[in-house]
């Protein structure tokens, strides 16, 4: 029960439907109780119609019957008072069986010593037999104190006494129920000189009440006076029972109230339990004789179609509550299909997830605008989150840039320290050596071989060398990059650069090596630029080739490439330089071969020199004799 | 579930497929009744009551069907809030389980887990902009003090330049003349040669003690 709770509670299409058939439910039964409230109502008034309508023509068919037999008596007075004689009484009694055949019995019972010949009593008796007919005058049979002959003596008139089995006190006896009508007979001077009794069987009645048929399972009763079942649908009861007598305790009290509203000459309806059906029961007094006849209808008959109705109308709302469940059930299921994936996406969103594409629905309904709602919500959030992302993408990556940035500037800086210490470690040799030789030759000379002195001066002329190309390196290297952007540059000739150039260097190898200029150039061709770096870049660049070349040449090239460059090609047939290392080489500090001597710093501050002055160094990768450095210059309108 | 002002005039296709499902059917079902009361030869009903039940039944299950989509307007309008950049936008709580409680509960997690994560992005964003602004200062700073070394330098090496420039005139003159030069004359000149080399080493360890 709590699982089939939880499981409506989860589904929207359950919950709704079944509430909107709750309440179309709901508001059917309130119409429909009132529509048959209003039908059984007129159900019952259309039974009472009918019932009063019936009880009346029962009423007039009982009051034919009745009406014939007073008839018939009343007919047979005057021939009686024409012939007063016991034999002719006799006939009487019997032409009056002869002529009316559902007589059952006919009497003429005279006042006591009436034919004083005859006895006390005379009474002309006539009683049908079978196909005869029996007549005998009862003179034994005391009958004044008789109810049928006291009692319209008493009232001077017809009087219908309850009906009775003659059980015999005559000589001639019915064994069947009868009813009788007793009339007093008038003489011409009003006087009673006796009482006409015709009997009649009683079945007659109580066919015409039996056949009362307002309804197929309707019966009827009649009630004597005294409350005598005169006709009952059970024969049993007739006559020996009272309608008080019914032993049944439940149906009791309506019974004997109905019996007293019945006896009391009422006329009316009651509902009642009979025989375990609910009934109703209609009932009248017939004011001739005082008797009372009920019809009992069955609820079931009186509201039959009612009923029926009542079941086709349920029949029908059942089917169509259950369409409209399944149509309900339908189309909110087809409606909240989407819900479910838009829950999975809005799950998908919540992981993290923004991109997962949904299409646009045409539907105008809630769900449609929510689902297009949804989709303009996922695209801002993608748009926004992405540009949160870039822009924090861009930062970090701006922040690694400045961090590179710092250290670089860290990096030169520890670089120029470790040039000065580089530089001032390097400076000493060629002080030493010329403060030395110096000292030697100012002391005293003479004693030292010529061939040694050459060697001193030799020695001393190129610690000079040495001296000014390392403190052009300082000057170059120490030259910041906006001071030599706009550094001075003067004019001269490209060739007499060069040969300043060969003469800076002292050569290592004087016997193998072959240190010249070859120049494409005149000698009044000049350029415009920074004379200084220029000398320093093309000395580093020989000093290079000097150090690495054992023997061959050594070749400073010049050359006009086009109207606005000059290239310096500085060629030497040493060692080389191996593929992997051109890379290297003219990055700061490196050395390809750490045993050699150099300051590491010379090539990567020739190239950075040769960028700032608008050209640039590179290695000719084609040369393969040794190396080979190009140095391409810019000069604008500067030849001549 | 607090507000009542659920919108009622928006047209809803599934509000409108349920009035005229509960309305053809109830239709349907009074005029079958109505046939057979014919058929059964009872009194027919006033057809006004009938008339007044559905009206009564359209609007009751209109107003249900609104009620029970009011949270899916609710998650709309939501929606489109975040949609213009309300990124902080709430919906409360579903207290059903049903697809729509499902959805609108989804819904405020996801909210949740959206606006702790965009929070989160603007915080990091904030600390890199912080941390960008303290490394462009650093940085400045190192390419300041780096460039009043450079100068220093500079300045350094054009009195050096001086020096090596006379020690170099002076090594020339003793290479070239010291055969004719008298001992004084050659003792003057060590010594001069001797100064600047001092001065040469001075401006060095200068340099060295600048870093």
């Amino acid at each position: 029960m709590k699982s089939l709770s939880t499981y409506i509670q989860q589904r929207l299409t359950l919950q709704l439907g079944l509430l909107i058939l709750l309440i179309v439910g709901v508001v059917f039964s309130i119409f429909l109780s009132y529509v048959f409230y209003q039908t059984r109502r007129y159900a019952k008034q259309q039974a009472i119609n009918h019932a009063t309508l019936v009880l009346d023509t029962t009423e007039l068919h009982i009051n034919a019957i009745m009406d014939e037999v007073e008839a018939a008596t009343t007919s047979m007075e005057p021939l009686i008072l024409e012939h007063l004689n016991p034999d002719s009484l006799l006939a009487y009694s019997r032409r009056m069986l002869e002529q009316n055949p559902d007589v059952l019995g006919f009497t003429i019972a005279m006042e006591p010593d009436f034919f004083p010949e005859r006895g006390r009593l005379f009474s002309a008796y006539s009683l049908r037999k079978g196909n005869s007919i029996v007549t005998i005058n009862e003179n034994n049979y005391e009958y004044f104190e008789r109810v049928w002959y006291k009692t319209p003596r008493e009232q001077q008139k017809g009087y219908w006494p309850e009906p009775y089995i003659d059980e015999g006190d005559g000589v001639l006896t019915s064994s069947e129920y009868n009813y009788s009508y007793c009339k007093p007979l008038f003489d011409s001077r009003r006087r009673i000189i006796g009482v006409l009794c015709t009997d009649m069987l009683l079945k007659g009645i109580s066919e015409a009440v039996t056949k009362i048929d307002a309804y197929p399972n309707s019966s009827a009763i009649m009630l004597s006076h005294d409350g005598r079942y005169i006709v009952h649908p059970d024969t049993a009861k007739l006559v020996r029972e009272t309608i008080f007598s019914d032993p049944d305790p439940q149906a009791q009290q309506d019974v004997i109230r109905l019996g007293q509203s019945m006896l009391a000459g009422q006329s009316g309806m009651q509902q009642m339990i009979v025989d375990g059906q609910d009934a109703y029961v209609f009932y009248r007094p017939l004011k001739r004789t005082g008797w009372s006849i009920a019809i009992v209808c069955p609820a079931s008959d009186i509201f039959h179609n009612y009923y029926q109705l009542l079941f086709s109308v349920g029949t029908i709302i059942s089917i169509s509550l259950i369409i409209l469940l399944i149509l309900c059930y339908q189309s909110i299921r087809r409606s909240i299909i989407p819900l479910n994936k838009l829950a999975l996406q809005t799950q998908h969103i919540t992981e993290g997830h923004f991109e997962e594409p949904l299409f646009p629905s045409q539907r105008q309904d809630s769900v449609g605008r929510l689902q297009n709602s949804f989709i303009r919500m996922q695209q801002s959030l993608h748009k926004h989150i992405s540009e949160i992302r870039r822009i924090n993408d861009e930062m970090e990556k701006r922040n690694q840039e400045l961090v590179r940035a710092s250290q670089l500037v860290q990096e030169a800086d520890q670089q120029k320290t470790a040039f000065v210490q580089d530089i001032s470690h390097q400076i000493r040799t060629p002080l030493n050596i010329i403060n030395g030789f110096t000292q030697v030759l100012s002391a005293d000379y003479h004693g030292i071989p010529d061939n040694e002195l050459s060697d001193i001066i030799t020695r001393m002329r190129s610690s000079a060398k040495s001296l000014n190309h390392i403190t052009r390196m300082l000057i170059v290297s120490s030259t910041t990059d906006s001071e030599r952007l706009n550094g001075e540059h003067t004019t001269f000739s490209c060739n007499a650069l060069c040969q300043e150039a060969i003469s800076s260097i002292i050569p290592m190898n004087p016997d193998t090596v072959n240190i010249s200029v070859k120049t494409d150039l005149p000698d009044d061709f000049m350029i415009h630029s920074d004379r200084e770096a220029l000398l320093f870049i093309l000395g580093e660049l020989l000093n290079n080739a000097n150090k690495f070349t054992q023997q061959g040449s050594i070749t400073l090239a010049c050359s006009q490439t086009d109207t606005q460059t000059v290239t310096f090609a500085v060629s030497d047939t040493g060692i080389g330089i191996a593929e992997g290392d051109r890379e290297r080489i003219f990055t700061q500090f490196t050395k390809v071969n750490n045993f050699t001597e150099g300051i590491g710093l010379g090539l990567s501050l020739c190239q950075r020199t040769a960028t700032m002055l608008g050209g640039d160094l590179v290695i000719d990768t084609s040369y393969q004799e040794g190396s080979r450095f190009l140095l391409t210059i810019d000069i604008p309108n500067s030849h001549i | 579930m607090k507000e009542k002002n659920y919108r009622l005039t928006r047209f809803d296709s599934l509000s409108a497929q349920i009035v005229l499902w509960v309305g053809g059917c109830s239709l349907a079902t009074f005029v079958v009744v109505f046939l057979s009361m014919q058929y059964y030869d009872l009194p027919c009903f006033p057809i006004v009551l009938a008339v007044i039940s559905l009206l009564i039944l359209l609007v009751v299950c209109w107003h249900i069907v609104a009620y029970y989509l009011r949270p899916l307007g609710l998650l709309a309008d939501s929606a489109q809030r975040m949609a213009e950049g309300h990124h902080d936008e709430r919906v409360p709580d579903s207290g059903h389980k049903d697809e729509i409680g499902q959805l609108q509960n989804n819904f405020v997690v996801m909210q949740h887990s959206l606006s702790d994560y965009i929070s989160d992005m603007q915080q990091k964003r904030e600390a890199l902009s912080q941390q960008n602004e303290k490394l462009q200062a650093a940085y400045e700073q190192a390419k300041e003090a780096d460039r009043v070394k450079e100068r220093f330098l500079s300045n350094m090496t054009e009195q050096m330049t001086r020096s090596v420039g006379s020690i170099t005139t002076l090594t020339e003159t003793v290479c070239n003349d010291y055969k004719n030069l008298s001992r004084a004359d050659m003792v003057k000149l060590q010594i001069q040669i001797l100064n600047d080399t001092e001065t040469v080493t001075l401006l060095l360890q200068k340099m060295l003690d600048a870093k």
